[in-house]
């Protein structure tokens, strides 16, 4: 049923000009995520690593990433360096369970909001929303 | 150490009792002070304001008279300061301080005066008080403890191991709760999240309804009740985390590589019984560190016990432990003759309960980046080009 649920998503998603980046590796974080966020009428599209993102050939960029900061593989800040070298500035929220350095935070330039997990959504939406209206670009 | 008031004897013997509004009956008791003072396993000697020993107890009668000892080999009638004179004139360190001390408790600039203090020889150390007396004809006491088995306890390398040891310990009880709460925080996240857009798809129950039973309404209330629940135990996890994670450490400066030296010393015999070697690269002028000696030598002791293990099969045993200054940061570096690390073993050597020994739980290294991360500092596991593995660690100069 969650696998149902993930996919309907997704095909929202890429139908819709306007959506959210999720990208975690907990499988139970990214879907509770695009549920929640679809509850709130919010397009997402999940991803399960940074190297699963930079592979997929996206029409249109998300207006926002949800970003854990502890991946397998390539860690949020790194996805975050790599998009920026492509010159792809999209704004960042990032996410983990762990503590974190707030000066490793200063030095990423894309982050527009940091949440430790557990995280109140409403903090989450708060941050993602102003991002959603403008216009895409 | 107390002061002994055998000065402020006689006045308490003339007012007498012990004063207590509870005691209806006070009781008179007279202060012997030869038998207070021969009670005293410390050494203790009172002078008079010229500085002349005018009472001593047996204590310090008997060290006198072994005269093994140098700055109390003054006797009743002797002149005590005279004699810490003649210590300082043939050069001895410690009889300066002392001098200093008598001096200016005798002439009432201070009214104590405390110190630890080496022998002559340098064997055996003393904590040695001067109090002054209060009455007008001046005076001090002085009294002595031998103090050397318990700086050499202090001093040991069985001590300073098991307090490391014991600092290990919190830490790995540190650790362990954090890997624990991250661990936990994941699924609480998605279950409060799963909650909510559960209960925002089936939409806030109508409110003046409250009577009329629905399923709906129960089902969001159910989700209601799941998300709180989990919010409460989140609340827990996150409370015992900041709890156990808290404690900061002090930051001084650190000469690393005297620290470095410290904690080699403590292995080197568990290095010799394995057949191992430590050489030593320090870079001359290693600006200090921020840090804590005691933390930075649990780095160090952490990185050399896992090259130990590493080296244990290879026939040349050898463990570099060095210092290069770069800039505003100073690395710090062990590097084996062990096999290297597979990049297998590269890529989960810092996670928590990873280890490729038995009976360890994994979580060595663990600490030693918990330790280098709370000092602001990167560690970093390669290759050496030689072969072996090579550990870095950066941490920031003071």
């Amino acid at each position: 049923m969650s696998t149902l649920i993930e996919r309907s998503t997704e095909r929202t998603a890429i139908e819709g000009d306007c959506w959210v980046g999720i990208v975690d590796d907990d499988a139970s974080i990214r879907q509770s995520l695009a549920r929640m966020f679809r509850s709130n009428g919010i397009l997402t599209r999940t991803f399960g690593s940074a190297e699963e993102y930079l592979r997929r050939r996206l029409p249109v960029e998300p207006r926002c990433i949800v970003l854990d900061v502890h991946l397998g593989g390539l860690n949020g800040f790194e996805l975050q360096e790599r998009l920026a070298a492509e010159g792809k500035f999209t704004p960042i929220v990032f996410i983990t369970a762990h503590d974190i350095a707030s000066a490793e935070l200063a030095r990423c330039p894309g982050a527009c909001g940091y949440l430790r997990k557990p995280f109140d959504s409403d903090a989450l939406i708060a941050l993602v929303l102003p991002h959603l209206n403008g216009h895409s670009e | 150490m107390r002061p002994i008031s055998v000065a402020d004897a006689p006045a308490q013997r003339a007012s007498s009792p012990r004063r207590s509004d509870a005691s209806p009956r006070p009781q008179t008791i007279v202060v012997d002070e030869s038998v207070v003072l021969a009670s005293l396993s410390i050494r203790v000697a009172v002078l008079d304001a010229g500085g002349c020993v005018v009472l001593v107890n047996e204590a310090w009668r008997s060290a006198a008279a072994e005269g093994s000892v140098g700055e109390n080999r003054a006797n009743i009638g002797q002149n005590y300061l005279d004699e810490c004179r003649r210590a300082e004139a043939r050069g001895f360190e410690s009889a300066r301080e002392l001098c200093r001390g008598v001096e200016a408790v005798l002439s009432r600039r201070t009214r104590t005066f405390r110190a630890e203090l080496a022998s002559e020889g340098n064997n055996r150390w003393f904590e040695v008080a001067v109090d002054a007396m209060t009455h007008d004809a001046g005076g001090a006491v002085v009294s002595i403890v031998d103090v050397t088995e318990r700086r050499r306890e202090e001093r040991s390398a069985e001590t300073i191991r098991r307090r490391m040891a014991h600092l290990g310990r919190i830490s790995i009880m540190r650790e362990i709760a954090s890997a624990l709460a991250g661990e936990i925080k994941q699924p609480m996240t998605a279950i409060r999240l799963n909650a909510l857009a559960g209960a925002t798809l089936l939409g806030a129950p109508q409110t003046g309804l409250d009577d009329v039973w629905s399923d709906t309404r129960e089902a969001w209330q159910m989700f209601k009740d799941i998300y709180d629940d989990a919010s409460r135990a989140s609340a827990v996890i996150e409370h015992v985390h900041q709890h156990v994670c808290s404690q900061g450490g002090r930051g001084g400066a650190v000469d690393i590589a005297e620290t470095c030296r410290v904690a080699a010393a403590l292995i080197e015999h568990e290095a010799a019984i394995r057949g191992a070697r430590i050489e030593f690269a320090f870079e001359i002028g290693t600006p200090a560190i921020v840090g804590d000696a005691i933390e930075i030598q649990q780095i160090v002791m952490s990185l050399l016990l896992n090259a130990l293990d590493a080296v244990s099969a290879s026939p040349e045993r050898v463990i570099t432990l060095g210092t290069v200054a770069h800039g505003t940061e100073v690395e710090l570096y062990v590097r084996d003759t062990g096999p290297g690390l597979s990049p297998k073993v590269r890529q989960h050597l810092f996670e928590s309960f990873f280890t490729t020994k038995e009976g360890s739980l994994g979580m060595g290294l663990i600490v030693v980046r918990s330790i280098v991360e709370r000092r602001r500092g990167r560690i970093s596991a390669e290759e050496a080009p030689e072969g072996g593995a090579l550990f870095r660690v950066h941490l920031p100069v003071s």
